[in-house]
């Protein structure tokens, strides 16, 4: 720039950035931060899925081998020691080694049944919500059935009926289980669908299965999400409460339901058979409902950014 | 004049209102009420009126966003309301719309590339992902937009650059016809004439014609060559724009106009402030729909609906005073 005065020499520019650069951090971190308790929930489910997978690794003992040490002269089952380190159930069976083996059936349960009822109610709930009117009605009125009835009761009615059997228990808790999602995802579609966006894709020309799977099912994912994750460590705990009943997974089987159910019976004198898988079904579920809370967290705009 | 883009000829929409538990239908909001207008190729139609007058709502039945419930639509002389839904979707690339909120009309889930490259998706216009990808940057370009940005999401831009995304997605298909529904009322003032600026140089470069919808009377003034008042679901005056302005014929476009600030505090005018609501679209007065708000209603008004005719030469109203 010309300047007949001359410019005067520059001081240099003193900057104060109210927010400096060097703290930009990722919306994952930032999440982290404001909410330490889902790195808990996550990594106690990481914990879970790890000793579901190698379960066969970590186990001591074959878990359905009854030992002929594993029981005192008296018949009752040994307090946890050196070689039991959780100590024996009143059949000789090492219990740490079922303990791991129990989280795979819980696993393998809460997961494919939330599987099957995310997937029913996806869809209904989809359909309901877009098209709206008579099949709305419909779709809702047999949501309303669904919710009405006693769940555990509609369950244990559906196990008998297909027989007691891992692949059985999820699929009667998947099929009876998707009326909550069917809800939410209609009341979300009905939400999205009037969003100008999809108003834009139908000016377009987009056919209506884009429309409902390309445009409206990634913006309602996020509850989807986080439902489908709380729904798993609720059904988790009622693959326990079924084999507790005794209509859940069959012996010789290990289940934390029927290991508490089995172990009610000599807890006067050995508590350790209901304080371990008690444990491990409390922080199992716990887990599940720390992340999907977490998640809930992440998926909304307004409180993190 | 040639025959005109688009004729709207008495469109109609209403609503049920539904009750009880069977649902049943108690009565009918006459959102759009025997609309006609019509738009020539190459020019703007502006449709202004109040909120809630159905402005919006006819935009969206012109394009069968909402299937009108009456009259017709003829685009090209074909009455678009017959066309079956293959044919509807091959005319979707001559009609397009350019929404109000620039926040809600882009999918925050798509870049900005994603969402100009649907259209062409859609309707199979170009062969190879490489051609889609350079004739977005070709329409990022032409709403002045970098086309270096196109792989962003639309929550990284301003409201006004959004809007100029939402006109590049409505231009992706070479439309001939373009409906603007409110496209700057959500806007700051300052990027308002941006907007309109662009649109006015995208009817002269591509031959467009709008249908502009606004409730800002010197917006709708500064980029239509015609407007339609429009009152309860009904056009109630229609004429070439200067002259609207200049010497408005129905009361009710007196009172709209002079709602209208002028910058000058030196200018006095007598301002006509209107009485009342604007009456149920469910349950609207008898005879003239405005004639509860009118400052110059007759007996006549009350009893009888006014015939809309040619007042002057180019000049439509319908009302009384007349007859």
């Amino acid at each position: 720039m010309a300047n007949v005065m001359g410019d005067p020499p520059m001081p240099a520019l003193q900057q104060r950035l109210a927010h400096p650069p060097t703290k930009v951090q990722s919306k994952f971190v930032r999440v982290l931060r404001a909410y330490p308790l889902v790195f808990l929930g996550g990594l106690m489910v990481l914990a879970l899925i790890f000793i579901a997978v190698f379960a066969g690794k970590l186990a001591t003992f074959n878990p359905d081998f009854q030992f002929a040490n594993g029981l005192a002269p008296n018949g009752a089952p040994l307090a946890p020691n050196h070689t039991f380190i959780m100590g024996t159930d009143d059949l000789g069976r090492d219990v740490y080694s079922r303990l791991l083996f129990g989280a795979r059936v819980s696993l393998e349960v809460g997961v494919f049944a939330s599987l099957i009822s995310l997937f029913i109610g996806t869809t209904l709930g989809i359909i309901s919500g877009y098209y709206g009117g008579f099949v709305d009605s419909v779709i809702m009125r047999i949501t309303d059935i669904m919710l009405a009835f006693p769940f555990i009761l509609f369950v244990v009615a559906l196990v008998a009926v297909l027989t007691p059997s891992i692949s059985n228990i999820f699929i009667a808790i998947g099929v009876l289980g998707w009326a909550v999602m069917a809800r939410i995802v209609r009341a979300e579609v009905m939400k999205v669908k009037e969003f100008e966006y999809v108003q834009a894709a139908r000016a377009l020309g987009s056919r209506q299965w884009r429309i409902l799977f390309r445009i409206i099912l990634p913006n309602i994912m996020a509850p989807v999400i986080v439902l489908t994750t709380l729904a798993i460590g609720n059904n988790m705990l009622l693959e326990s409460t079924l084999s507790y009943l005794g209509i859940g997974v069959q012996p010789p089987t290990p289940s934390w339901g029927s290991m508490l159910s089995e172990g009610q019976q000599v807890f006067e004198y050995a508590p350790w058979l209901l304080y371990y898988p008690g444990l491990a079904l409390m922080l199992a579920v716990l887990g599940f409902n720390l992340l999907g809370d977490g998640l809930r967290e992440l998926f909304n705009p307004r409180r993190v950014r | 004049m040639s025959e005109p883009l688009l004729q709207v000829r008495n469109l109609k929409k209403y609503f049920p209102i539904r009750k009880g538990v069977m649902r049943r239908i108690a009565g009918q909001v006459r959102a759009v009420d025997g609309v006609s207008f019509e738009v020539a190729a190459g020019e703007t139609f502006g449709l202004v009126g109040e909120s809630g007058c159905g402005k919006s709502t006819a935009g969206r039945s012109i394009l069968r966003l909402i299937e009108p419930t009456a009259g017709q639509i003829l685009f090209n002389g074909r009455d678009i309301r017959k066309l079956k839904a293959g044919q509807m979707r091959l005319m979707r690339r001559e009609m397009q719309i350019v929404f109000q909120d620039p926040y809600a009309s882009l999918n925050p889930r798509y870049t900005v590339r994603q969402i100009l490259e649907e259209p062409m998706i859609i309707h199979s216009l170009f062969d190879s992902a490489a051609e889609r990808k350079k004739r977005a940057a070709e329409l990022l370009e032409t709403v002045g937009l970098s086309a270096s940005r196109m792989d962003r999401y639309p929550h990284e831009f301003s409201g006004g650059q959004r809007q100029r995304i939402g006109i590049a997605r409505a231009l992706a298909v070479d439309p001939k016809l373009i409906i603007a529904d409110e496209p700057v009322s959500a806007l700051d003032v300052s990027v308002q004439s941006q907007v309109l600026n662009l649109l006015d140089d995208l009817q002269k470069q591509l031959h467009l014609s709008y249908v502009f919808i606004a409730h800002d009377l010197s917006v709708v003034k500064h980029i239509s060559d015609r407007i339609g008042v429009m009152y309860l679901g009904q056009i109630v005056e229609l004429g070439d724009s200067d002259e609207l302005y200049e010497k408005p014929l129905h009361p009710y476009t007196q009172a709209l106009l002079s709602a209208v600030p002028i910058p000058n505090p030196e200018v006095k005018r007598e301002r006509i402030i209107l009485q009342g609501d604007l009456p149920s679209p469910a349950n609207p007065p008898k005879g003239c729909y405005f004639h509860p708000r009118c400052k110059d209603v007759m007996e006549i008004c009350r009893t009888q609906t006014p015939a809309w005719k040619e007042v002057e030469p180019g000049r439509f109203a319908a009302c009384h005073l007349y007859d």
